[in-house]
């Protein structure tokens, strides 16, 4: 286990390496300079005063020099200064990546519970009313855009019932802050769970409708088990390892997704970071989340291979 | 049943050694995840700071020019010194020396009571009464390190060429930081007096987007390095407006409290809570929900805010729209194209249908100065024959597709852009839009000199004294065009400062450039803001270029 768990580990790192060459240069020939996007466009700054900002922000050196400065100060927790708000880019990734994983990782648990649940229903009951149902709104939110269902959200549930709150992930001054905050996080949390639970959902049904032909279910069944404890010891743990390996894989989509939702919510974290320092050529902040989604994706898979080795014992001897 | 303890070691290590079951393992990774998100709730809800009396909330992501949404608040702060000034949050901590009235025609005093011009030298008497938000009083030190600071190279600020009149400016230009200009003293703690080198009627318009900083903070600070200070975004942050700062929530809002000895009277409202959204309708779905009290829009939402209850739009100037030439480009050299692209080009069709109504087709700059303008200027009414008369005089023969850059991000530009593009396709000039995406293109094109036209605004400004920038010796570089002429009654508008004086020679330099066309002028812009005006009560919007919160020390809210 420890052995096949370094192995993994290895892999991530070199991934880690590899990811930030490839945005540093990335960034390098993205046409752009971060001087022109740090003033307003009508402020006609004299050439000699932008040299002088370029010079004093690094910006003259080669790129290569750039890479391995950034690389070396980067291992150790220093990544730099943002070019806009001239803080340290760790404070400021700091500051946002509690947002985000609190808005990801509410939204995975609904996605697990609700996409698992109907998954399982829908395959127990096939082709009944509810397997219909559930097929008919797994397809409804995973065709309809996630910006166009956080508005139709926004519009039913915060401006005209009044339930949540329009945006943000808290209200200034609010008297129970930690319950404001839950307050803001129901909405985007689940607008964005739903749309993973939705692909979850299908997933879970076709991966349990497998399983539930296999030869071992009919033994099972044969030996004289009840349903409930065939499908849930035999069928589902089965079921399980594609299931995984789709939560785990679909971080990414849900920190991308997260996006497009934090746009639309206002809320605080990475998503509106990267949307905010993209716009603003502001690198050292791009390059770092970049990196910080990078290492999400390869925890998240790594994340992933230890569940297999401990769902499906099997796997860690491979 | 057993309990056992679950920490992520011994976790790690019974999975390993297969002494926990996976169903415990897989409870215990559970019960982890779930209190670290809750652990997460817990340790951001600290910093909350508790709000009591009237609190005024809104959208003030537009404040911060461009005509988008840059929307960083972060970036309002430290560019206070290279440009911000013109940023809500700026105005509302700082105070400047003398702004200028809601109508725009004449200049007001701030920190300065009353002041005076004789024999070129400014003297301003301070009000005695304006303190710090730390409770130091605000005195001539603080407004003469402030022009020192901004002159300094060091600092490269871009108001710094406001004082380049001033006795002692050129010297500073060359001397080692921190520099002084011999020309701006302190006679005693409330006078201030500036000495000119050359006449300048204009400087006191320069003052307008100068916001005062306090020496006992910054005296010592290097001025190389001072706009990297954390001073800027924290609440270190020391200024003389109507409103302190108290925090800023990254990525949700700045938080400001009234400044109950502000010089103006205390304001009315105790909290001032800053936003910026990235989302136009998220925005307004703010304000229909009532979490947020108004919010700057496009002439696209006017429909989707008229069917708000007690949603109110309103309007300020947001300076002209304009399209610059590179007169250094064989064609339009040539003023009779430049004049035909006037022509071409239906201002009045635009304004009604695409701007809705909130824009005027003008022909000249600053139309609201009124006591600076013509009132014989070419309007330049939609005329394509005269355009195609013209262009065939100059020898136009179209050949060359010529560029037209613009950088404003909202979707009306987006239309207007296009809607010029035709017009200008039917007399024979085929153009190719270019969207500025702030990335250098168009940066290069210009230091490179190879651009063509532009489509942008010179910025709602306060007096016709800032015209040269452009249209005189220093924008020749960039523009390629010159004329001794308006030159002329520019110096000549600067060198006195009688206002009848002024303009006379204001309104001639304003009618060369009608009639030359170093730029054509289009569509005095306005921009938009849709507010809760049931609850917001007592408030002055605009102008925009110099405050959008105006007295904000008088605005109320209804409970």
């Amino acid at each position: 286990m420890t052995h096949y768990l370094v192995r993994r580990l290895l892999h991530a790192i070199t991934i880690l390496i590899g990811i930030s060459v490839l945005v540093f240069i990335f960034v390098e020939v993205a046409p752009g300079d971060a001087i022109d996007s740090m003033l307003p466009p009508e402020s006609m700054p004299t050439p000699e005063a932008k040299e002088a900002m370029r010079e004093r922000l690094g910006l003259n050196d080669p790129a290569p020099v750039r890479y391995v400065r950034w690389l070396g100060r980067a291992v150790q927790g220093d990544l730099g200064y943002s070019l806009t708000s001239r803080k340290p880019v760790t404070d400021i990734i700091m500051v946002r990546l509690p947002k985000t994983l609190q808005l990801v990782g509410t939204a995975m648990v609904i996605s697990v519970i609700v996409g698992v649940s109907t998954g399982i229903i829908s395959a127990i009951r096939q082709y009944s009313w509810i397997d219909y149902l559930a097929t008919f709104l797994s397809f409804f939110w995973l065709s309809i855009p996630g910006f166009f269902l956080g508005l139709m959200m926004i519009y039913l549930f915060a401006v005209k019932l009044g339930w949540f709150p329009v945006f943000g992930a808290s209200t200034a001054g609010a008297s129970n802050p930690i319950l404001d905050r839950l307050h803001h996080l129901v909405l985007p949390a689940t607008v964005l769970g739903l749309e993973l639970a939705a692909a979850l959902t299908r997933y879970t049904r076709a991966s349990l409708l497998e399983v539930l032909k296999a030869d071992y279910m009919r033994t099972a069944r044969a030996k004289g088990l009840r349903e409930r404890l065939v499908i849930v010891r035999h069928g589902l743990k089965n079921a399980l390892i594609p299931i995984i390996t789709v939560i785990a894989f679909r971080m990414p989509y849900l920190i991308s997704g997260a996006v497009v939702i934090e746009t639309v919510f206002q809320w605080p974290g990475l998503g509106l970071l990267t949307l905010n320092a993209a716009n603003q050529k502001d690198y050292p902040v791009v390059l770092a989340l970049a990196l910080a989604v990078t290492l999400i994706v390869v925890i998240s898979s790594f994340l992933a291979d230890v569940a297999y080795s401990i769902v499906d014992p099997r796997i860690r001897l491979g | 049943m057993d309990t056992k303890r679950f920490g992520i070691d011994t976790l790690l290590a019974g999975a390993a050694s297969g002494e926990l079951s996976r169903r415990d393992i897989l409870k215990a990774s559970m019960a982890l995840g779930m209190g670290s998100a809750f652990g997460i709730a817990l340790a951001n809800a600290q910093g909350a700071s508790a709000q009591d009396g009237m609190t005024l909330t809104f959208d003030a992501g537009a404040t911060q020019g461009g005509g988008g949404r840059p929307n960083a608040e972060h970036i309002a702060y430290s560019f206070i010194i290279n440009g911000g000034s013109q940023f809500e949050i700026n105005r509302m901590v700082d105070a400047r020396l003398v702004t200028l009235s809601a109508d725009l025609q004449e200049f007001v005093g701030d920190l300065a009571e009353s002041w005076e011009v004789v024999d070129n030298v400014y003297t301003f008497n301070l009000r005695q009464n304006a303190v710090w938000h730390d409770g130091t009083p605000v005195t001539a030190k603080d407004v003469v390190f402030t022009i020192n600071l901004l002159t300094d190279p060091a600092t490269t600020s871009r108001w710094g060429s406001s004082f380049r009149n001033v006795a002692g400016y050129a010297e500073a230009q060359e001397a080692e930081t921190p520099t002084s200009l011999t020309g701006v003293t302190a006679p005693d703690d409330y006078t201030v007096q500036i000495e000119l080198a050359n006449p300048d009627s204009g400087m006191l318009s320069g003052f307008i987007f100068i916001n005062i900083l306090p020496e006992h903070v910054l005296g010592t600070a290097d001025r190389a390095t001072i706009t990297e200070l954390p001073y800027w975004t924290t609440n270190e942050r020391i200024g003389a407006g109507p409103f302190k700062f108290v925090q800023l929530v990254e990525g949700e809002r700045v938080e400001l409290v009234a400044h109950e000895e502000y010089h103006h009277g205390a304001p009315a409202i105790k909290n001032l809570n800053l936003l910026f959204f990235s989302s136009a309708e998220t925005s307004l779905a703010a304000l229909q929900a009532g979490e947020n009290m108004a919010a700057p829009m496009s002439v696209n939402e006017l429909e989707l805010v008229q069917g708000i209850d007690g949603a109110e739009v309103i309007d300020f100037p947001a300076g002209v729209g304009v399209i610059f030439f590179n007169a250094l480009q064989p064609e339009l050299n040539d003023k009779r194209v430049r004049q035909a692209i006037a022509y071409a080009i239906d201002k009045k069709t635009i304004c009604e249908t695409l701007f809705q109504g909130y824009a005027d087709p003008v022909s000249t700059e600053i139309p609201y100065v009124e006591w600076a303008q013509p009132d014989d200027a070419n309007p330049y009414d939609y005329d394509p024959e005269q355009a195609k008369a013209l262009l065939e005089e100059a020898g136009f023969t179209g050949e060359r597709t010529l560029g037209l850059w613009y950088y404003y991000t909202d979707p009306v530009t987006a239309n207007v852009m296009e809607a010029m593009q035709q017009y200008l396709a039917a007399v024979g000039i085929n153009t190719e839009l270019k969207f500025d995406d702030g990335s250098g293109v168009r940066t290069q094109e210009i230091a490179d000199k190879t651009w063509d036209m532009t489509y942008g605004s010179f910025g709602a400004q306060p007096s016709p004294a800032n015209l040269t920038a452009v249209w005189g010796p220093p924008g020749e570089v960039t523009y390629g065009w010159l004329n001794d002429d308006f030159n002329a009654e520019m110096d000549a508008a600067l060198a006195t400062y009688e206002r009848e004086e002024q303009a006379v020679h204001y309104q001639n330099a304003i009618r060369i450039l009608n009639e030359e066309s170093p730029s054509v002028w289009l569509f005095d812009r306005k921009n938009l803001i849709a507010l809760n005006s049931a609850k917001l009560q007592n408030s002055v919007w605009g102008p925009g270029h110099i405050y959008w919160m105006n007295r904000a020390n008088e605005w109320t809210v209804a409970e």
